[in-house]
């Protein structure tokens, strides 16, 4: 499939992440474009017009928006490589629900943990937790949320692997006493190419937290 | 053919979004009224995670959470199609039913009052701009000359939020300033499976206003 497919993007984002993913895994050509957030491309702009967010993936000019919606249109596009979503569609939709559930539960309360102090903060470590549990009860010893093989919902949930020792760091805690499991997990991911070729290193995702925590928090 | 049963609520939305796919394909199904201040012992077995409704069980086996449950419908039961074929077109749809849910400015509008509820009612009237203008534009519906999943995402408005709009005494969905979602309004209302399957209005409404006093009342220092 000789297209042109160009993917917005910004380095730490857990959502970005998912993408770079996918593409790796589909073995797809692409020309990978950093957005400075700050200062976002009149391409960006013009792409994603509704929200201004990456990441966006634009496939001969056409954009498509939303990191599961763009996960799930290569995995439906690229259907003959390493397919992340199951055939049948009962587990999709378990898959799906699992997704939902992380895109629902787990932004908020993971960016409360850098951003605030006190009280505020123990409460988001609190949530954090509750839904890394959840989702570690769902994994119980299968080796990845898909069963057998790497699928949608470790797609979506290892993005935020590059952020647990920022969050730990700020947040005081450790993530593998509280959930070693998904710890066990996330290291079994980042065995996979895709992944690591993929997820950013953890101390340079907590050396931009720092940076964006200044405007936050007050020291 | 496996049985198919729907746990839902009288007056929710979400209950009543599976029920119109469902109703659009001819599944036959049961449907099983929950009492939501009360919840089953079923109900919390086949949604552990949120304990709500609607869920959709299909041979035994749940689905929850009303996105996921159409995308089941729409797999499962490939008659009368709620999503385009066409992989790009599906995951512009998919934008669409997306965009707007779960948005925390819905909850501020009906449970805050004075300056917050006015920010949170200014946050609505730009989203569903944004919605008519670049989501429906010229079209009779979402889903072109026919009704499809986004016009059922979206199928909570009339009713629903319009019920909202009069217990807080608010209206934003004004037809001079929104005029292609009022048009769409008219029309989706007007659609057999949707005008057959909505819940009574004004109980709808006596049931919004409950909900809000109660949350109000809750919450008064």
């Amino acid at each position: 499939m000789a297209e042109e497919v160009v993917l917005l993007d910004f380095w730490p984002s857990m959502f970005g992440v998912r993408v770079r993913i996918v593409l790796v895994e589909k073995g797809i050509e692409y020309e990978y474009r950093e957005e400075d957030l700050r200062n976002k491309s009149s391409l960006l702009l013009q792409m994603n017009p509704v929200h201004k967010q990456i990441p966006v993936l634009i496939q001969n000019g056409k954009p498509v928006c939303e990191s599961s919606i763009i996960v799930q249109y290569i995995d439906e596009v690229w259907h003959d490589k390493a397919p992340l979503l199951p055939s049948d569609p009962y587990q999709r939709a378990q898959a799906r629900f699992w997704v939902d559930f992380i895109d629902k539960k787990l932004y908020n309360p993971s960016r409360r943990i850098w951003s605030t102090k006190g009280e505020e903060l123990e409460a988001a470590k609190k949530e954090f937790i509750e839904v890394l549990k959840v989702l570690e009860e769902q994994l119980k010893d299968k080796p990845f949320f898909g069963g057998e093989t790497f699928g949608y919902v470790d797609v979506c949930l290892i993005g935020y692997y590059c952020w647990f020792y920022a969050y730990e760091t700020f947040g005081n805690f450790s993530i593998e006493a509280e959930c070693p499991q998904i710890i066990a997990w996330a290291k079994r991911c980042t065995q996979k190419e895709s992944v690591s070729k993929s997820l950013p290193d953890g101390k340079k995702v907590f050396g931009f937290v720092q940076e964006l925590r200044k405007k936050f928090v007050v020291d | 053919m496996e049985e198919v049963k729907l746990h839902g609520f009288w007056a929710s939305p979400f209950s009543h979004k599976v029920i119109w796919a469902l109703k659009l394909k001819g599944v036959e199904y049961e449907y099983i009224e929950e009492d939501i201040t009360n919840k089953s012992e079923l109900l919390l077995k086949y949604n552990p995670v949120y304990k709500k409704i609607p869920i959709l069980v299909h041979g035994g086996k749940p689905i929850a959470e009303s996105t996921v449950i159409l995308e089941y419908i729409e797999e499962t039961w490939p008659q009368n199609p709620l999503l385009p074929t066409d992989a790009y077109q599906k995951a512009i749809a998919r934008f669409w039913i997306q965009f707007g849910a779960y948005e925390p400015y819905f909850r501020k509008f009906f449970h805050a009052s004075g300056e917050e509820q006015e920010k949170a009612a200014k946050e609505i009237f730009g989203m569903l701009k944004i919605l008519e203008e670049q989501g429906l534009g010229d079209k009779k519906f979402f889903g072109g000359d026919s009704i499809n999943l986004v016009d059922i995402a979206h199928g909570w408005l009339p009713l629903w939020f319009g019920s909202i709009e009069e217990a807080v005494g608010v209206k934003v969905m004004e037809s001079t300033t929104l005029p292609r979602l009022h048009a769409w309004i008219q029309n989706f209302m007007e659609v057999d499976v949707i005008k057959e399957n909505l819940p009574d209005r004004e109980k709808v409404l006596v049931h919004v206003k409950k909900v809000r006093e109660k949350f109000v009342a809750n919450h008064s220092n």
